[in-house]
């Protein structure tokens, strides 16, 4: 926030003696005499406070702001955080003569010595070689530093670190523990003096006393911070002279290492973005992991690719380039990630190195699977992150020429991956020399993959044996590392910029020319593209054309009608491809090609397909044609449409994304009525399949479904704005008209009807005459065999005759229906369903179903008597997955609940 | 054995509606539905959100997508000669399709009338 003031209405000395309240003072004004103040013009004291850095002067208004003061960071400010003993610490490091015992003598001590310029000179200049390095590094970066990064300059330049652990592992500074780590160990001294201040209590330094297991990488929160003062005291010493980089020392061996070069993995990257780009998403299973199928099917379409596809997806998701898209939006159960056109954008905004760079190191520290190494490698690495912190500290030691890779590692180790280690868990002996471990494994493995996959460290495999483990490696700089070096001088270059603005001129001395020709376009439709010279913007040109192949100096690219066609999709026009292909080709470009790629973006303008229009509609073409003289930028549609791209006032909307309103009604006899406005996919399904019976009423034309006119778009239409339910009949009648199932049958029968029709149907005479009993007084004869049914009953002596009654009671009692046995528990389900539905009683042989306690209390189901009875059913009801069903006794009525599946024997009469 | 020919019923587009009260008489090849029914009364305006409209450069190549098995099912209605709708949901097989049967469409988003051109998705999406 600034507080304006206005200079009319304030003297000189009032306006300074105003900003002095507010902690601005200048130098050269303070200097003066008041009676020489007095004689200063208003804008002359305007002119010498606006080289204060917080005054801020409206070059308009002049208008005078006050930025907010920096902050800043004073000592005194953490004594709440810090315990009594750390406190004398800081007391004796700080005013060595004070030997008070009392918490708050000694807190006075160090504020009296903070304040006494003397006495911080004469701290500074006793402070150790890396204690000193520490707050130059300091007061270089204004009062901030990165603990990780201030170990990695150490180690680098050579500075010597305390050799051994002179703080306790049990000691508590700031109220936290100490991680167990050797880089922890040396800033622990500076931590527990007060030279250094922590950011948070979450920063990796801190853990519990152990390891920084639990803690996970965070710039912010590892940011320490040095107390103003003492900054200011170290400003007024003579500085100490720059410490160069020590390379290791190690013999030069005869090999010829090789790593891809960066713009292959940026070619590569754009490949596989191309791949996603044209399916929409990359699903990953459920764990987390890449899907075998997907990657077989993009492995198909780019295979030389090959075992790197996987590689590049996950950077992809790594830095961002894939997002994953929320659950609730995903169509699928799987994790589905989808391009961020966004971030890919981005990737051509800057030059080639600065974007590669930016990705390695966000991909260095990502979430998204820091770390796929094998376990066993992981003993002594408790953060995979700040592992690979050291490991890009442990870069520029590199030298030049090529050196065993078992070498640098050995000479590395002590000197740089040590610190990014962590001390073995010591629960014994914690105050004996903490246990270290080798992590050397690990560092080759990052060195072996990730270093090398990125084209930062060259190899050359030198086979020493039959066994894969024996080999031995040639390790180099690649030119991955020079791309890096460039970007991180980019981004310090930026920020030199926002204060010198002639700082962006300089940011084009990193890049390669962004317009060289890089590109040899043939006649083919190949495009042989040079990888050294290669821009980010002759890259993005390339997002026309799809990847053959990736050699040590060049790509192969092929125009095709697809690449092209997505390269158009992506909002390019064809004047833009030509254009940009002739920009970074070496030789004219061809007269075919560019005949071809205007032939296939002319087809591309045959068929256009607008999403999420919105389409006018008026009563008729006169009205249309008159509002349209009034909407800037519409397009007539037919006879009294218009598109648009506003929603007028006036009009009443109809959406078509979400739920549509329910406006058909249909009655019993499947005719329909529309109930309110309807939208236009309502009106285009009744007039595709439906014809008016009668002013207002529909129905469905048999005719048109016939023709198979009723597809799954018409349905999908009509169904979502029916109100209520369709008519069962009207389902069934579709599905028939559909010709989806045979049509019915309709045959003349005969029936047999008696009391006792099913039990004379047991008889094995007559049996095989009868189909299945419609109810328990009537059974169907079956086709033909009526003849031999009334020979039958006559041998037995039985005359028929041709009277039907309505209502025959059937005689209760187990002659009626032969009971079922050894149905399955669906089958008797559905059976007694059935009977409910249709009121009838059933005949039922069953188990009770009985609750047992076990000697712990447990319940436990079982089956229990038999039982054989006449049982009204009321419905079917369920524990859990097992169905019961609720009735009464026929006699009695007495309640029932039975469970279906210990029925034995089921007759419904 | 012989080879058999599969035809394909060429007879009918998805929604084939007759014009109310046609202004102009037209070749039976274009006569097309035009008009949805009923249409709303005089003096009021309904706004249809979020359709997707298929445009086609000529009227024969609407003609030969209406004829298409994998394209018909998925167009609710024809607005005009060149022009037809398909509902939201069926936009993305709509693509699929097309794209499979080897053409190009040019795909647009947000509002229709002259906005023909979209911005750069690359860099605005």
């Amino acid at each position: 926030m600034s507080q304006n003031s206005k200079q009319q209405m304030v003297s000189p000395r009032d306006l300074i003696r105003i900003l002095a309240e507010r902690g601005i003072v200048v130098a050269e004004l303070n200097a003066l005499s008041a009676r020489a103040v007095d004689q200063l013009t208003l804008p002359q004291v305007v002119a010498m406070l606006s080289k204060h850095p917080r005054i801020e002067i409206d070059p308009k208004t002049g208008a005078i702001g006050i930025a907010p003061p920096q902050k800043v960071i004073l000592l005194e400010a953490f004594f709440d955080r810090i315990a009594a003993d750390q406190i004398k610490h800081i007391a004796t490091r700080f005013n060595p003569t004070s030997k008070s015992k009392l918490l708050a003598d000694n807190q006075k001590a160090i504020i009296k010595a903070l304040n006494t310029p003397k006495m911080l000179e004469v701290m500074l200049l006793n402070l150790a070689p890396f204690e000193r390095f520490a707050l130059e590094l300091a007061l270089a970066d204004e009062g901030r530093l990165e603990g990780w990064q201030l170990i990695a300059a150490a180690c680098q330049s050579g500075v010597e670190l305390p050799k051994n652990a002179t703080v306790s592992s049990s000691a508590t500074f700031y109220r936290q523990s100490l991680s167990s780590n050797p880089a922890a160990r040396i800033l622990g001294v500076m931590l527990r003096d007060g030279l250094l201040i922590p950011n948070s209590n979450g920063a990796s330094w801190f853990g519990q006393g152990q390891s920084f297991q639990s803690a996970e990488y965070s710039p912010e929160e590892d940011r320490l911070f040095v107390d103003q003062r003492v900054l200011n005291a170290l400003a007024n010493l003579p500085r100490q002279p720059k410490l160069p980089v020590l390379p290791l020392n190690l013999p030069e061996v005869q090999a010829q290492p090789s790593a891809p070069h960066p713009a292959r993995i940026m070619i590569e990257l754009a490949e596989v973005m191309k791949l996603i780009l044209e399916d929409g998403i990359l699903a990953l299973n459920k764990d987390g992991t890449f899907a075998k199928a997907g990657l077989t099917r993009l492995r198909k379409r780019r295979p030389w690719l090959e075992d790197r596809l996987e590689f590049y997806l996950e950077v992809m998701i790594a830095t961002d380039l894939l997002v994953q898209i929320p659950e609730n939006r995903s169509q699928s159960q799987k994790m589905e990630f989808a391009p961020n056109l966004v971030a890919w954008a981005e990737i051509y905004n800057a030059p080639l190195s600065v974007r590669f760079s930016d990705m390695l190191v966000f991909y260095m520290f990502s979430d998204f699977r820091t770390d796929v190494s094998p376990t066993s490698l992981r003993k002594g690495i408790a953060d995979v992150a700040i592992a690979r912190q050291g490991m890009i500290a442990a870069l520029p030691l590199f030298p030049k020429h090529p050196v065993s890779l078992e070498l640098a590692l050995k000479a590395l180790w002590p000197r740089i991956f040590r610190y990014y280690s962590t001390y073995l868990q010591n629960y014994f002996y914690r105050e004996q020399t903490p246990l270290e471990v080798d992590t050397s494994p690990y560092f080759r493995h990052e060195i072996l993959t990730t270093f090398h996959e990125f084209g930062i460290l060259a190899l050359e495999k030198i086979e020493k044996g039959s066994q894969s483990d024996k080999s031995e490696y040639v390790v180099a700089v690649g030119k991955g590392m020079e791309w890096m070096a460039q970007g991180i001088a980019f981004h310090r270059e930026e920020l030199l910029s926002e204060t010198a603005p002639s700082g962006s001129q300089n940011n084009q001395n990193n890049q390669n020319n962004p317009a060289e020709k890089c590109l040899l376009i043939q006649p083919n439709f190949e495009i042989l593209a040079y990888l050294e010279p290669l821009s980010s913007a002759a890259l993005e040109v390339l997002q026309c054309a799809d990847c053959l192949r990736v050699d040590a100096q060049t790509a192969t690219f092929g125009i095709t009608r697809q690449s092209v066609y997505r390269y158009l999709e992506m909002g390019n026009t064809l004047e833009t491809v030509l254009a940009a292909l002739e920009q970074f080709s070496i030789t004219p470009l061809p007269s075919n090609l560019r005949s071809s790629v205007s032939e296939w973006a002319g087809r591309r303008e045959r068929i256009t397909v607008t999403e999420h229009t919105i389409l006018l509609e008026y009563h008729n073409q006169k009205e249309r044609d008159t509002a349209l003289l009034k909407i800037f930028s519409a397009t007539p549609v037919g006879e009294r449409f218009a598109l648009v791209n506003k929603v007028p006032k006036e009009a009443v909307v109809h959406f078509y994304s979400s739920a549509p309103s329910r406006t058909i009604a249909f009655k019993p006899d499947g005719t329909f009525t529309l109930e309110g406005g309807s939208d236009l996919a309502a009106r285009a399904a009744i007039a595709a399949v439906a014809k008016e019976v009668r002013a207002g009423v529909y129905s469905i034309d048999s005719e048109v479904v016939r023709k198979g006119q009723f597809n799954a778009t018409i349905r999908e239409a009509l169904m979502a704005r029916v109100k209520g339910k369709v008519p069962l009949s009207l389902e069934a009648l579709l599905t028939l008209w559909e010709g989806k199932a045979p049509p019915p049958s309709m045959a003349p029968i005969q029936l047999f009807q008696h009391e006792y029709a099913v039990a004379l149907s047991t008889h094995p005479a007559l049996a095989e005459h009868f189909l299945a009993p419609l109810n328990s007084t009537t059974l169907p004869v079956k086709q033909g065999s009526e003849k031999a049914l009334e020979v039958a009953l006559s041998d037995l002596g039985i005359m028929t005759t041709n009277a039907f009654r309505k209502e025959v009671k059937a005689v209760s009692g187990q002659l009626l229906t032969p009971m079922q046995t050894g149905l399955d528990t669906r089958k008797m389900r559905v059976m007694i369903e059935s009977a409910i539905e249709q009121k009838r009683h059933l005949d039922l042989k069953y188990e009770e179903e009985v609750t047992l306690y076990s000697r712990y209390g447990y319940p436990e189901k079982t089956k229990g008597k038999i039982f054989q009875e006449q049982i009204i059913p009321k419905k079917v009801v369920y524990s859990g997955s097992t169905p019961y069903f609720v009735g009464s006794t026929l006699e009695g009525n007495n309640a029932r609940e039975i469970r279906i599946g210990y029925i034995l024997g089921i007759a419904v009469i | 054995m012989p080879r058999v020919k599969k035809v394909i019923e060429t007879s009918t587009p998805a929604v084939e509606l007759p014009a109310v009260e046609p202004k102009t008489k037209t070749s039976p090849k274009t006569q097309i539905g035009v008009s949805l029914e009923p249409a709303p009364p005089t003096g009021r305006v309904l706004a249809h959100q979020d359709l997707t409209v298929l445009e086609v450069a000529d009227a024969a190549d609407l003609h030969s997508l209406l004829v298409d098995p994998r394209v018909k099912p998925l167009i609710l209605a024809v607005l005009s000669s060149t022009q037809a709708l398909v509902l939201p949901q069926n936009s993305k097989t709509l693509l699929e399709v097309l794209r499979k049967a080897g053409h190009t469409p040019k795909v647009l988003s947000e509002g229709g009338g002259s906005a023909k051109t979209t911005p750069k998705t690359g860099t605005t999406a």
